[in-house]
């Protein structure tokens, strides 16, 4: 590492890719002086983080979701400190400065079940900050055969689940943002063998939260067979769509999600992708693009080629204590970057997506990733216009706002023609 | 759906459209109806106070005018429900100040309006209790023993209905008589003989309609505006309207005929079609004593309106009747309130409503006084003028609507121009059903349409030769009929 451990402490951006990936100790009278107990060892859903974690809110509203668990986290350099009740991040260099930090309560959504089915919260989703994924179901078909995806960890230490009721998912919801600043709701599921990518799965649950919340809803999902689909997961209330490609190489992408590889294929993903860009909103079609797991000039590429589509490239760092370590496999080749790689990445994210002019409103405060919001930390310096809308845009007022109007989007643009066939 | 993917909840199923136009677009679109209104309003609330009104006009007959134009928009573009903007405009003749609210909303007890309830209530009994269907299915089945005579059965069948019920209910109850006679003898879209059937549903019912006063709301709707306007010194009773409009309904019926004929049928044996309706007759049982019963007090109704109507009254024969049906059992209150048009009996009470106000303020002779060209000086060729509008206007907005519109303004002129009020009032009554040309024009051409045979152009082509064919039967009527009658 080259940049000044200085540097990176003053850096929110840098901060949170450092803290990400290489976890944050939390050891003494800092430990015991933490709100709540860490549940070290709690599972969570693999894909989102997990319940163990730490979750910060860094300079600049930056929401860090920080893996604390020692075994984890040894080697970091990273140290959480506390003055009374203020928090602080510093690094073991000698003469490392603080940088100020808010350390958000533990949720106590993990300690919970939901009323109906008796599901701990904690196996459905997961909560940290402003952000909420939840998944009905994590039945996915490729999990217990050879097309799993590779980094996949769904089901490793969470019980499998299916559809479950609807009340369940509504309770999540009014749980967590009972204690959180929650403004979109993150809806994920699997490959469930269907031609719909589990639209029809999803529905009830959409229409549900929309019918209870002034809240915006993301769903995670597969591309399903033809567009169709793609307009009734618009039309029956989701504000946003993800298919995650993870991989830009078409051979890596093959040997890593062999299963979406070989079911769906990476033309379909382009395809719904570029579909899906002419029905959601500006900034509502996404696809994450694991960095790490290929040239680094790979996912560049890939980066450039959705943003011109339309497409907000989302660049998850690869972590392996996230999900499925890959570490162990022999014929997975690793191409970690390093902390300037990073940032340059991040900066040529940022320009990107404002060269395409993107929406990025409604991929803000992913607690768990680098978000193209927050590659702006890495752009350098910004107008006082664009400070003061991102500050308005985060506030509760903002928040609200944006699910209002991409609701009224919505009335606008989706017309109700009739029932479909049972 | 594999057998491992969950099932999802129980939930809507819906279909969704998306719309990709811009969304400015889209929000200018969707709101188009709300922004005109808001627009509409704003003028009509902007000239009733800021603007002084014209000479020659009191301010009560200027604040009337200004609701009729209000009225004639909302009538003309639907940016409001028909009776909604009738209520509306009673509504604002007291709110303006123009007459007392009590006198206003007085309009409402018309005569006519409770005979078009009375009319309304009969139809929807015959349509309840089935007599309609079966009259209709045993007369097609009677008469359509080939091709030809089964579009002469269809065509005249509808043209003797809408003599004694509402055109439209005609249309609706024949409809599916047609859709089973397509579907027995196989029929394709482009077939001759289901465009012929088509066309002489919508072509019956229009015609037929233009007989009697029962065809429609528009004509008991132009008799009250007629009496209201001339301080019921002037009426039409139930024949008469029959007798002024005679020749025309013929020269309409002969043209049908012939363009029917045109339509050469693809197909020379009708046994399936009519073993088909043998079938449907079949199904329907016999004749039940409630249907019976509505028979008898139909012929009674028509007899006495024909009769005695100048006497006791349309309206009153009409009321009476209902109470027949209902002494009888042949229908329930709830029949009746289902199948009632409500909006229909609410539009009439407004426009009599606004049209009395434009009488009384003067504001009708006011208007037609400056729209008419004094070129068109002559009764005849002023008729005729107004005849061509009528025909215009009610191929895109209802023809009761064109009568509210019109008949007022005509009405005031009458007196400056020597022309009896009655003619004035068949003059714009008569063209208003020409609804020939376009399937938004009446319900008979969309249901006609709605078969799939006729297209919207074939619809419009031959539509334009009734419409001709139908200005020639009214100059008849103008020229030739009425002056020998001694009604011009
Ligand atoms: S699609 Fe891939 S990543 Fe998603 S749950 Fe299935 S195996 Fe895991």
């Amino acid at each position: 590492m080259t940049l000044a451990v200085a540097q990176i402490l003053a850096h929110p951006g840098f901060l949170k890719l450092e803290l990400m990936r290489r976890g944050l100790r939390v050891e003494g009278d800092s430990l015991a002086a933490l709100p709540g107990t860490p549940r070290f060892g709690a599972t969570g859903h693999a894909l989102f983080g997990s319940a163990g974690d730490l979750d910060l809110e860094l300079p600049r509203g930056t929401f860090a979701t920080v893996p604390i668990e020692p075994r984890l986290v040894e080697r970091s350099p990273y140290r959480l400190v506390h003055d009374g009740d203020v928090w602080a991040v510093t690094a073991d260099a000698a003469d490392a400065p603080r940088t100020r930090v808010k350390v958000v309560p533990p949720s106590s959504f993990f300690a919970q079940r939901t009323a109906e089915s008796g599901v701990p919260f904690g196996q459905i989703g997961t909560v940290h900050g402003p952000y909420l994924a939840l998944s009905p179901t994590n039945r996915c078909q490729f999990l217990a055969t050879s097309d799993r995806c590779r980094f996949c960890g769904v089901g490793q230490k969470v019980a499998a689940h299916d559809a479950l009721p609807v009340d369940d998912i509504v309770e999540a919801v009014r749980v967590a943002r009972a204690e959180h600043d929650v403004n979109m709701v993150h809806l994920s599921v699997g490959w469930l063998g269907t031609d719909d990518g589990g639209v029809q799965v999803l529905e009830p649950y959409i229409a549900a939260i929309k019918r209870h919340f002034d809240i915006l809803v993301a769903v995670d999902a597969l591309p399903p067979k033809d567009d169709g689909w793609i307009d009734r997961t618009y039309g029956m209330g989701a504000d946003a769509i993800s298919y995650n490609l993870e991989l830009w190489d078409p051979a890596l992408f093959a040997q890593i999600c062999p299963g979406p590889a070989r079911v769906i294929g990476r033309e379909r993903f382009l395809e719904a992708l570029g579909y899906a860009t002419t029905v959601f909103p500006s900034g509502g079609v996404n696809c994450h693009l694991i960095v790490g797991l290929e040239p680094l000039a790979s996912t560049r590429a890939g980066m450039e080629a959705l943003a011109r589509m339309g497409v907000v490239p989302v660049l998850p760092v690869y972590r392996p204590f996230k999900g499925r370590d890959l570490r162990a496999d022999g014929d997975v080749a690793r191409f970690e970057p390093t902390l300037e790689e990073l940032r340059d990445l991040y900066r040529d994210l940022h320009r990107a997506v404002r060269r395409e002019k993107l929406g990025l409103g409604l991929v803000r405060d992913l607690a768990t990733v680098t978000t193209p919001v927050e590659a702006r930390l890495f752009s350098g310096p910004e107008g006082l216009f664009r400070r003061l809308g991102h500050r308005l845009s985060g506030t509760r007022f903002g928040r609200r706002t944006s699910a209002r109007l991409s609701d009224l989007r919505r009335a606008l643009r989706v017309r109700e023609v009739g029932l479909l066939d049972p | 759906m594999t057998p491992d993917a969950p099932e999802p909840p129980e939930g809507r199923r819906v279909r969704y459209e998306i719309d990709r136009r811009p969304l400015t677009l889209v929000l200018l679109s969707r709101l188009r109806g709300q922004i005109m209104l808001a627009a509409l309003f704003g003028v009509f609330a902007a000239v009733t106070t800021a603007v002084a009104p014209p000479e020659g006009l009191s301010a009560a007959g200027w604040k009337t005018l200004c609701i009729f134009a209000l009225c004639a928009v909302l009538w003309a573009t639907s940016l409001l429900p028909l009776a909604m903007t009738s209520l509306l405009a009673m509504c604002l003749v007291p709110l303006l100040g123009v007459m007392p609210a009590e006198q206003a909303y007085g309009y409402f007890g018309s005569k006519v309006v409770f005979f078009i309830l009375g009319a309304l209530m009969l139809a929807a009994a015959m349509a309840r209790t089935g007599l309609s269907t079966r009259v209709a299915t045993v007369v097609v089945r009677r008469f359509g023993k080939t091709p030809r005579r089964l579009v002469a059965a269809v065509f005249l069948l509808c043209a003797a209905g809408s003599c004694v019920m509402s055109e439209h209910a005609v249309a609706a109850m024949v409809l599916p008589i047609i859709v089973d006679l397509g579907r027995a003898l196989r029929l394709e879209g482009r077939s001759l003989l289901g465009k012929a059937l088509a066309f002489a549903l919508a072509w019956g019912c229009i015609i037929g309609g233009s007989l009697t006063v029962l065809g429609g709301g528009r004509g008991p709707l132009a008799i009250a505006i007629l009496e209201e306007a001339t301080g019921r010194a002037s009426s039409i009773g139930f024949l008469e309207y029959s007798l002024f409009a005679l020749p025309m309904v013929l020269i309409l019926l002969a043209t049908g005929a012939v363009l029917l004929y045109r339509l050469r049928p693809e197909i020379a044996d009708t046994s399936v079609a009519l073993q088909a309706l043998e079938e449907r007759i079949r199904a329907m049982g016999k004749a039940t004593g409630r249907e019976r019963a509505l028979a008898l007090v139909m012929v009674v109704t028509v007899g006495a309106w024909a009769l005695a109507g100048h006497e006791l009254g349309l309206d009153t024969i009409a009321i009476i009747a209902c109470a027949a049906l209902f002494a009888l059992r042949v229908v329930t209150w709830r029949e009746i309130e289902d199948g009632l048009g409500w909006g229909i009996i609410l539009m009439y009470g407004g426009a009599i409503a606004l049209s009395a106000a434009m009488s009384s303020t003067g504001a009708g002779a006011w208007i037609t006084a400056r729209l008419v060209p004094a070129t068109f000086d002559a009764p005849e060729v002023l008729l005729l003028s107004l005849c061509v509008v009528a025909m215009v206007l009610t191929e895109l907005m209802s023809n009761s609507a064109v009568v509210a519109l019109l008949l007022p303004p005509t009405l005031a002129l009458c007196q400056t121009h020597g022309i009896d009020p009655r003619a004035a009032t068949m003059a714009i009554v008569l063209p208003t059903n020409f609804a020939f040309m376009l399937p938004i024009a009446t319900p008979a051409t969309a249901l006609a349409m709605s078969t799939g045979y006729p297209t919207s152009s074939e619809i419009a082509r031959k539509g334009f030769i009734l419409d001709v064919f139908g200005f020639a039967a009214v100059a008849f009527l103008v020229f030739v009929y009425w002056p020998l009658i001694g009604l011009l």
